[in-house]
């Protein structure tokens, strides 16, 4: 190697090697990707910048991982150089009296709260991956998760970044404070911006109070339009945490995949799993109101650490079972939340006609309007065009008022139907890219 | 079939336990069953909803204890005692055992259930000594259990295979992890079990005098654990040598 890439200090991987390393070259959407010429484990901010600069001058592409937990393709690999930043996973810094965290960005999401649970602090930002996601990657896809409804998505918890640019400029988007009105928030054009504008080193993070008591509920609803008015009076309630749900078809796969036991004693339509900062009794009376004019039929109590755990895992593990042996289209979208009830209902009218074999399973984030429509494809349906199926669902999204992608982002998955149905934005998006990438090395 | 289940109310598994003035601070504690007698009680309501009869839980403590009488209402137990004690934390494993064994004379219980160990002191005592003060068999660490009118079955780990006991009734039997995977209570069990009563009996009133053996003198915190540290380097050669050097001169164990 007789060029920048061999001033490194991180390790580089080249050659027939690169072939023991496939799991950095994509993430878990199954979209293709080229085996790069490189792969590099960057050790320093100063790696990245070499990295930057070797790819600018060789015209190579570079592609920058994370977790590889992402559902859109858009880690996966373009030939060129591909440049993980697990070994940048320090905390530089930790702030405890002003729940502050200052850590590279390779650092494991999860590690955070488990770093800062002795002081009594956690980071927020809690979903299915983040035992293995990075917080680099959960900055560049924005990441959401199930606690979005208390504490916001990643951008409310990111108060400034330290950025290599696609030019190779070094560029610090603030400093750790909470509040800035110093013009355009250049960290926030880095949030959700998926490694096309630079790599993220380093980041200052906000951190919460571990809630002091959590009661963990799980409703059993007999019909789509108790959802919505179920979702009100949950909300009414200020320390709401967490409001999930799936529908039946989620639960018996997870039963028959994930060996998860069944929760009641007959099936129901929807379960909705709610999560508030509060005393069991206050809770008590919201679930009696909403037996009582019939929104549930039934709701079981999970009181203790462990229990709670234990009804979590139905959420957490419906992802993984859709996965498990089915051939699954995935769609993550968000509708605004006074229509999702309507849009939910009218994909239950529309699908079997269009498709009347087609197997629709949904769950998300009902609280804020996030639903993962998943269509599982056995043998006779493997001949729907995944094209033909993303014009259908992106339709209704749009006709909703909702968004393509709530929180995994468009990826390899997205930008042309984004730029099919938003192509002013895109125009933008592009220019705003090309200022901060302008060798398309990142794109 | 008449099942007895003891029921320790113990912190939740995560609560932050402090200890100060050689006490348990009891304020701002998430109190639950505990989680073994949390199974023992589950094995005791499918026994009941197989067999008929009915299935009691008791617990000794303060008034606090009567929420995880309730619990054990909504998830399925028919009656509760709650024998009342406001200083229960001084009592040892033989003071619980007899105040249990004086509250059930003259009650026709053929099966008393209980966890292995609470999950706060882990002492497996009470289970044993109430056997013993009673004069019936004791099962410890259940897996499996089978009860028909006449006799129990228990199955339990052994060393590199398992354990068949039968005994006659009554009988005591603890269960460990693993033999069931208790129910959540619901909403509609909660919402009855309200209206529920529970009978109290006073620790005093059961005519046991100071029979506690054991004397605790008091709580005290673990001491802190030291702070971690890192070893800082120029590479891992430099880190390598620091850390060798910090156990030969510092910690002194190379
Ligand atoms: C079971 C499961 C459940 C999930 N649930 C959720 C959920 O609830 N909410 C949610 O939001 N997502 C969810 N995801 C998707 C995924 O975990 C998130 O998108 C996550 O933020 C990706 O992080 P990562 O480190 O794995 O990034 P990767 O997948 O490796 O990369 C994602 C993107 O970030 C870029 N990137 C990574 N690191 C950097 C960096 N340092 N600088 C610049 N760009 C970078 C990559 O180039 C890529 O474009 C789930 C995934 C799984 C497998």
């Amino acid at each position: 190697m007789a060029h920048l890439l061999a001033q490194i200090e991180g390790a580089v991987i080249t050659g027939q090697e690169l072939y023991d390393y496939e799991a950095y070259f994509h993430d878990k959407s199954g979209l293709s990707y080229t085996i790069p010429e490189y792969l590099v484990f960057a050790h320093s901010r100063s790696d990245i910048e070499k990295v930057v600069e070797f790819c600018m001058e060789k015209k190579k592409k570079l592609s920058v991982v994370g977790g590889r937990t992402g559902y859109s393709g858009a880690a996966n690999a373009r030939g060129g150089v591909v440049v993980s930043l697990e070994k940048m996973n320090r905390v530089l810094d930790f702030f405890k009296e002003d729940a502050i965290i200052h850590v590279e960005a390779g650092i494991i999401t999860d590690a955070i709260t488990e770093l800062s649970a002795g002081e009594g602090l956690m980071y927020p930002v809690k979903f299915a991956a983040t035992g293995s996601s990075q917080i680099g990657g959960n900055i560049a896809t924005n990441a959401g998760g199930v606690h979005v409804l208390r504490y916001g998505t990643t951008r409310a918890q990111v108060l400034s970044l330290e950025v290599v640019t696609g030019r190779g400029d070094v560029l610090n988007t603030g400093s750790a404070v909470l509040k800035d009105a110093s013009g355009l928030s250049l960290k926030d054009l880095f949030i959700g911006s998926e490694g096309r504008l630079g790599i993220i080193t380093r980041a200052y993070l906000r951190l919460v109070p571990i809630p002091r008591s959590l009661v963990c509920v799980l409703c059993a609803l007999s019909c789509l339009a108790a959802l919505a008015p179920l979702a009100k009076l949950a909300r009414q309630k200020a320390s709401l945490h967490a409001l999930e749900f799936w529908d039946l078809a989620c639960q018996k796969i997870l039963e028959k995949k994930s060996s998860l036991r069944p929760l009641f004693n007959r099936d129901f339509a929807y379960y909705v799993l709610i999560e508030w900062e509060a005393e069991s009794q206050e809770v008590q009376s919201v679930l009696e109101e909403a037996l009582s004019c019939s929104l549930i039929e039934d709701a079981l109590y999970a009181e203790t650490a462990l229990a709670r755990k234990e009804l979590w895992k139905y959420r957490e593990r419906i992802s993984e079972s859709l996965s498990h042996g089915n051939k699954v289209f995935k769609y993550d979208i968000s509708i605004p939340p006074f229509r999702l009830s309507d849009f939910l209902r009218n994909l239950q009218r529309n699908a079997p006609e269009i498709y009347p074999t087609l197997n629709m399973v949904v769950f998300g984030h009902l609280g804020d309007g996030n639903v993962h429509l998943n269509f599982l494809l056995d043998e006779k349906e493997k001949a729907i065009e995944h094209n033909s199926l993303d014009l259908w669902v992106y339709e209704q999204v749009i006709a909703a008022g909702g968004s393509l992608s709530a929180e995994h982002g468009l990826g390899q998955l997205k930008r042309s139907w984004y730029a099919k149905f938003f192509p002013q934005n895109f125009h933008f998006q592009q220019q705003v890219e090309s200022i901060f990438d302008p060798h398309g090395i990142l794109r | 079939m008449n099942i007895l289940v003891l029921i320790k109310q113990v912190p939740d598994t995560e609560a932050k336990i402090v200890v100060s003035g050689g006490k348990v601070q009891e304020a701002g504690i998430k109190w639950i069953i505990s989680p073994y007698d949390e199974i023992a009680l589950e094995e005791a309501i499918r026994i009941k909803e197989k067999t008929g009869g009915t299935v009691t839980a008791i617990s000794v403590g303060d008034d606090l204890v009567q929420q995880s009488i309730r619990t054990a209402y909504a998830m399925g137990a028919d009656h509760g005692i709650h024998i009342k004690h406001d200083q229960y934390q001084m009592l040892d494993a033989f003071a619980i055992a007899s105040a249990i064994a004086k509250a059930i004379e003259g009650r026709d219980f053929q099966v008393v259930l209980a966890g292995r160990q609470g999950s706060d002191s882990d002492n497996g005592q009470v289970p044993l000594i109430l056997g013993t003060l009673k004069g019936w068999g004791v099962v410890s660490f259940a897996k499996k259990v089978e009860i028909d009118s006449q006799k129990a079955t228990v199955h339990v780990e052994a060393e590199g295979g398992e354990a068949i006991y039968e005994s006659t009734l009554p009988v005591i039997i603890t269960a460990n992890a693993g033999l069931n995977e208790p129910r959540y209570p619901s909403l509609k069990g909660i919402m009855a079990s309200k209206k529920k009563p529970i009978e109290v009996i006073n620790f005093a009133d059961l005519g046991l005098g100071t029979v506690s053996r054991i004397e605790i003198l008091g709580f005290e915190p673990p001491p802190p654990r030291p702070q971690g540290r890192f070893i800082d380097g120029a590479d891992p050669a430099a880190k390598a040598k620091e850390l060798a050097r910090a156990l030969r001169e510092e910690i002194k164990v190379i």
